[in-house]
């Protein structure tokens, strides 16, 4: 029988979909709300759906959270219990502790067994009172409106495997203990008993089994499709068309970024005015086997000992190009004076000879990365998938958007031809912008508009900026 | 601070220079060998940790004895100072570096080669080092002879560079920005830390961010030029490491540490 859920009048919205329920504050995005929705509803008869869909937000966390403030909550079964994972400014009681995320906003999981009563509520809210007796309210299944919801445990149900997870019950202050009526009435298992097997994890990690959220296809409020079954899709934030899956993510030994956005939360941390649970340690997540490489085994296959001598500084498949060849054989663009390899004079009356293209240069993007401009590049939050990287004709700058801003998969292009940069609006939402050197605002590209950039120039899409410099002279 | 790294007990700290920090742990009991610290470098922070894609260059790294690079034990990922980083654990007791060290210019040369040395081994096992720089040059002995390199960047040479912090950019050759890396550019890295060891000054103008991006134009078509307060033997060997063209550089590592221990030897 199937946990008894009361869903609280108010704003905001519950949904119940099987043993896998989720809510979300009016602070969270109608895509955010869409999706929260949608994914419950498909991964509701997947084995341990709680853990997919909360390691699917957990990826996207990874790179930049992007909606802090949106409060959502997803309860469900994992594989070690019920998992709860905790996103904004959201409490929950586990019936033996007030859990937030900590610093707020940030984000939490964890595993709680089945602590009846298990209350969802905003943070900072006050708890509701304990419902009357064969109170007929109970969300079966749907999406209902809501501010929050008591999930209680099953009439009938005997009490053997009730539990209060981790700390003591611990009143709170100001609300005269525990949700009154909550607690005893609900957990007769009593303050202290550990549910086996449903040990607290360290705040921000990943739990279960499931793989990689390789999602089956964009989510439908972004105009694609998702299949049925299969792994959890990653939640898509406003305006991108795809997933947006971190670039080599782990679930299972997911590590949150850190700072004010993504910041996971820990444990036991109680929400301002609530009483103060253990505090969590302040170690770091031990590394699973999974995550180390023993370097004292032999490698399988030995390396072979690097060339010597020079490397040739063209990119594969460059284009042939025309140019001015030094004494040595160094191809230089045309109007260079000296050979940009050796440094020798480039004699005015050379003639012209033709050869794969050098490197134009350079882009550094605002977060320090550097990329060779030896190939055109894709900018985008997956650029990886695209034909043209996959067939290495171009090279994937993978970025997540700026705060506020949106980006899409492949959202702008540089392009090479002959010894010119190009920029190339691929017709995002949110666009393409230039900014040439000396010039005092941003000029927006058209949709699919294309224009040649001079070194210096600053290019932004997604609210990220990369500037083109040039290795050659203009 | 947090005092445990994975499952490593972190019990001291020779250098946090922001750069490459170097730590010292007690030894997990999954490890045998007994009680005792270990070593541990810290590379990151790296978010999108591409530890997975240096499995292969690290294992062979591990696998090259050497006096001139530590005993490596085991890589992994795991969080450091509230960030995702790539560590690197070592036998070796590591007791400084030759950023942090207090040495005579000459001992500072000397413990370079030594370095070298480690460098041009990891080159005959088909591993482009990557990271060559001050910080890099771990002393495990006695200075200057007991130096050794710490730990490879994870960046494999054949992609452009995405990952900054270590090594500084100030140390990178620009061929290795260009997605172009290879024994060359362990050797520009070599000719620039000792440029920096003995006059104090980066190939690049200034530390800042912004000189150094804008120094990296125009690296990518001319040479450094050379420091006016470097001795002439120093100047010499520095100026050709830094060479724009790879082919007008000391063509191994080998031949670098020998012409550092001379110039050590007639300091």
């Amino acid at each position: 029988m199937p946990d008894k859920l009361e869903v609280l009048a108010g704003p905001g919205l519950v949904a119940r979909f099987g043993e896998l329920t989720v809510w979300a504050g009016t602070q969270a995005s109608p895509a955010l709300q869409a999706h929260l929705v949608n994914e419950a509803r498909r991964l509701s008869q997947s084995p341990q759906p709680g853990d997919q869909l909360a390691n699917s937000f957990i990826a996207v966390l990874q790179r930049g959270d992007p909606e802090p403030q949106a409060p959502f909550a997803v309860v469900g079964p994992g594989a070690n219990g019920l998992t709860l994972f905790l996103h904004g400014p959201v409490q929950a009681w586990d019936s033996g502790r007030w859990l937030a995320p900590q610093p707020v906003p940030g984000w939490m999981v964890t595993s709680i067994g089945r602590p009846w009563p298990l209350i969802v509520l905003p943070y900072g809210a006050a708890p509701p009172p304990q419902s009357p007796p064969n109170n007929p309210f109970d969300l079966l299944q749907g999406t209902v409106p809501g501010t929050g919801f008591v999930m209680l445990r099953p009439a009938g149900q005997p009490a053997a495997n009730q539990a209060v997870v981790g700390a003591q019950q611990t009143g709170a202050p100001g609300m005269g203990g525990p949700p009154a009526g909550y607690g005893q009435g609900y957990a007769p298992g009593g303050p202290g008993q550990q549910f086996p097997g449903a040990a607290p994890a360290p705040g921000g990690v990943a739990l279960g089994p499931s793989g990689p959220p390789t999602g089956p296809g964009p989510n439908p409020a972004f105009g694609g499709g998702l299949a049925g079954g299969g792994p959890a899709a990653p939640y898509v934030p406003p305006g991108q068309i795809g997933p947006a899956v971190p670039d080599g993510a782990r679930l299972p030994t997911a590590q949150p970024e850190t700072g004010a956005q993504t910041a996971p939360g820990t444990l036991s941390q109680a929400p301002a005015g609530l009483s103060a649970p253990p505090a969590a340690p302040a170690t770091a997540q031990p590394a699973t086997p999974a995550d180390l490489v023993d370097l004292q085994v032999p490698p399988a296959t030995p390396l072979a000992p690097l060339p010597v001598g020079t490397g040739t500084t063209t990119g594969p498949d460059a284009q042939q190009v025309v140019g001015l060849r030094c004494e040595q054989g160094h191809l230089n663009h045309p109007r260079a004076s000296s050979c940009a390899h050796c440094g020798r004079p480039l004699g005015t009356g050379q003639a012209p000879a033709s050869g794969p293209r050098p490197a134009l240069g350079v882009l550094l993007a605002d977060d320090g990365s550097v990329w060779s401009l030896d190939r055109p590049c894709l900018i985008g939050t997956s650029p990886q998938d695209a034909p043209e990287v996959v067939s290495g004709a171009a090279q994937a700058i993978a970025m997540r958007a700026g705060n506020n801003h949106v980006m899409a998969p492949v959202h702008a292009e540089v392009q090479l031809r002959d010894w010119n940069v190009y920029l190339v609006d691929r017709g995002a939402e949110g666009g393409t912008c230039v900014q040439g050197p000396g010039a005092q605002g941003w000029a927006v590209l058209n949709r699919h508009e294309q224009r040649e950039l001079s070194s210096g120039s600053h290019l932004s899409c997604g609210g990220r900026v990369l500037t083109f410099l040039s290795a050659w002279p203009a | 601070m947090a005092n445990q790294l994975a499952d490593y007990d972190i019990v001291g700290t020779v250098v946090d220079d922001g750069v490459l920090p170097c730590l010292t742990a007690r030894r997990p009991p999954r490890l045998g060998g007994g009680e005792g610290t270990v070593s541990i470098w810290v590379l990151g922070p790296l978010a999108r940790a591409p530890l997975a894609a240096a499995r292969g260059r690290l294992l062979a790294a591990a696998a090259v004895r050497s006096p001139h690079l530590p005993q490596w034990l085991e890589a992994g990922a795991g969080e450091w100072a509230q960030r995702p980083v790539v560590f690197v654990s070592a036998a070796t007791a590591v007791t400084g570096t030759l950023a942090a060290a207090n040495l005579s210019p000459r001992d500072k040369v000397v413990a370079l080669a030594a370095a070298a040395r480690g460098a041009h081994a990891l080159h005959e096992a088909g591993v482009l080092h990557g990271g060559i720089c001050p910080q890099a040059v771990a002393l495990a002995g006695p200075a200057p002879d007991g130096a050794v390199l710490a730990p490879p960047a994870l960046a494999d040479g054949k992609r452009p560079l995405v990952q900054v912090g270590y090594p500084p950019l100030a140390f990178v050759d620009p061929q290795l920005l260009r997605g172009n890396g290879g024994r060359w550019s362990d050797i520009w890295a070599i000719g620039a830390t000792l440029r920096y060891l003995v006059s104090g000054s980066a190939p690049f103008p200034g530390k800042d961010e912004v000189p150094v991006v804008q120094a990296l134009a125009q690296l990518l078509t001319a040479p450094a030029p050379a420091p006016a307060d470097m001795p002439a033997p120093a100047s010499e060997l520095a100026q050709q490491c830094l060479s724009t063209d790879p082919a007008a550089r000391p063509l191994t590592a080998l031949e670098v540490a020998d012409r550092l221990d001379q110039i050590g030897r007639q300091w």
